[in-house]
């Protein structure tokens, strides 16, 4: 039996001036389920993390969130009610942080902010002294063996700490749907799975997981559904081991015109 | 707790003075007042990188509301201070809301036109006029009191502010892409701040008629506008900057009056040797370069 749809993408397009970034693109994510946004260098990924997180807004087409009696609609919303709302949070390609802030204060805003503590006079309070936000931001940074460094500056940390760091303040959120831009990129092997176990733990404990990436390895092993785009169209949806043998996801990687031989478009262009 | 002590200082020196030197609770109360909206005007471009020039037009306004209440309503002193103070920031916040969309340079030349523009109509409309208020003896000297009072309430916001939330996400509010993608409104905190550094400034404000000082469009001109700027500027993020700045530009006018007519002189100079200390400046936050300390510690976090 198929999970519940958490969130409908329904014919989206994105141009930026004479080029299509995402073109006439449904897709469906389930909730408890990771899935895999994948494709070649400019295929429209980030693009589509840029319209699901409100920081672009598609030019047509519908993103729906089954998430309450009402499906919530993200396309015209702002990046923070998304957060707040819909319970949708994103992370960057080059990990974004607070590199000023320690590491602790990282997951902590994170924690105010999704509890909309910010905004009340009250909370002028020294932020040590709301002990069970710094219990639940200690609890995350545990979680993802950043408790050592909690007092440090976040612009301190190596890059595989920086993107835990950003997995970390991401799920003190507690969101619905994590969507991740190339989580793996300029990651060791050793890292890469170390990053597979946090991400398999955070949909044991029910949050649904989008990842972007150019690699199928980190898909293959870790993805419940795939979806395959080429130049912002999707090519090919289903689970990774169907998808990836396919002949338009293989032209899709490799440049390969249908009927040839399976040479990547860099040599045949040589 | 040292950040706190310039504020301490101050009010504990402020309370001593009317019995040493009681001809001097006036120029005193006045360098409270500038303490205070210095204090304000540090808060918003320290914290929340905007720099209004609009506390200015609050100050006076403050002032000028006061008479007006008091002249128009048979309330005492206190109630037409407390609602003055109320109708001013409530004002402020309104004025100001729609204008934390604009750039902060955009931000900052209009607010400079609304601290000209709200004193210069204030004072040339010929609808009404205020006559100058008398207040007893006794109002004075609580009036200075209360300036005291608010002195510590202001250093204990700017002290709070360093280790609150709302300090967090002011000091997040750098990017705001960043701060969208966490959930966190940071046009909302900002207009906190505005809240509060107005309603300070303003209540600061309220008090000028009880010390008989003049409240014309003059007193709101250039010369307070570059002191409140002179103070934000050298004080930043530092509240306790912001005293020892405004202890200098606003108390050399009141005790050497010989020396009044350098004070715009004198604040530039500190604002040119603020800017370029921060362009100079070997520690410079966020732009250092990496020390071997630190490098040493990313290696071993790297071989973990």
């Amino acid at each position: 039996m198929s999970a519940q749809v958490l969130l409908r993408a329904q014919h989206l397009r994105l141009s930026f001036g004479s080029l299509t970034a995402i073109d006439d693109l449904s897709f469906t994510l389930r909730k408890n389920e990771i899935t895999g946004l994948v494709g070649p260098e400019g295929a429209g990924k980030t693009s589509v993390m840029d319209c699901l997180s409100g920081l672009r807004h598609p030019a047509s087409g519908r993103i729906e969130l089954y998430n309450s009696a009402r499906p919530l609609l993200l396309e015209r919303m702002e990046p923070f009610r998304i957060v707040r709302n819909a319970g949708v949070v994103r992370t960057f390609r080059d990990p974004r942080l607070f590199r000023r802030m320690t590491v602790l204060e990282n997951v902590l805003l994170a924690e105010f902010a999704a509890r909309s503590i910010i905004w009340p006079v009250g909370n002028l309070v020294p932020y040590r002294w709301n002990r069970k936000a710094v219990e639940r931001a200690r609890y995350w940074l545990d979680r993802m063996g950043l408790s050592h460094a909690q007092g440090r500056k976040a612009g301190e940390l190596t890059a595989p700490m920086q993107r835990r760091l950003e997995i970390a303040r991401a799920a003190a959120l507690t969101p619905k749907l994590l969507c991740m831009d190339e989580p793996d990129i300029g990651l060791t092997r050793r890292e890469c799975d170390q990053l597979a176990t946090h991400l398999l733990e955070l949909r044991q404990s029910g949050i649904a997981v989008l990842l972007t990436g150019q690699d199928t390895r980190l898909a293959e092993s870790l993805c419940d559904h795939v979806v395959v785009l080429d130049r912002g169209a999707c090519v090919a949806a289903g689970k990774p081991v169907d998808v990836c043998g396919r002949p338009a996801v293989q032209r899709a990687w490799l440049g390969v015109p249908a009927g040839h031989d399976l040479v990547p478009r860099i040599f045949v262009s040589c | 707790m040292w950040r706190s002590m310039p504020f301490l200082l101050v009010a504990a020196g402020s309370a001593l003075l009317p019995s040493a030197a009681p001809a001097s609770m006036v120029p005193a109360a006045v360098v409270l007042i500038f303490i205070i909206a210095g204090t304000a005007a540090s808060l918003q471009f320290g914290w929340a990188g905007l720099p209004d020039f609009s506390i200015a037009a609050w100050f006076f306004a403050g002032g000028w509301g006061t008479a007006a209440t008091m002249q128009v309503l048979p309330l005492p002193f206190w109630a037409c201070v407390a609602l003055s103070a109320a109708a001013i920031t409530i004002v402020a916040v309104a004025i100001t809301s729609p204008l934390l969309r604009l750039r902060s340079e955009t931000f900052a030349m209009v607010t400079l036109a609304i601290a000209v523009i709200i004193p210069a109509i204030v004072s040339h409309q010929t609808f009404f006029t205020v006559r100058t208020v008398t207040v007893s003896a006794a109002t004075l000297a609580e009036t200075y009191d209360v300036l005291i009072a608010i002195v510590l309430l202001a250093g204990a916001l700017a002290v709070l502010l360093e280790r609150s939330p709302l300090g967090l996400a002011l000091r997040a509010g750098e990017d705001r892409i960043l701060c969208g993608s966490i959930g966190l409104n940071i046009r909302r905190s900002k207009l906190l701040v505005v809240a509060m550094s107005a309603s300070t400034a303003a209540t600061a404000g309220c008090m000028l008629p009880a010390l008989q000082v003049n409240t014309n469009s003059a007193f709101a001109g250039f010369d307070t506008i570059a002191a409140i700027l002179a103070i934000a500027m050298i004080a930043g993020r530092r509240s306790s900057a912001a005293v020892m700045a405004a202890l200098i530009i606003a108390g050399i006018p009141q005790f050497v009056p010989a020396l009044s007519d350098y004070r715009l002189l004198l604040a530039g100079a500190a604002i040119f040797t603020c800017a370029a200390w921060r362009v100079f400046s070997p520690n410079r936050g966020g732009n250092t370069p990496i020390d071997s300390l630190k490098l040493t510690q990313m290696m071993e976090a790297g071989a973990e």
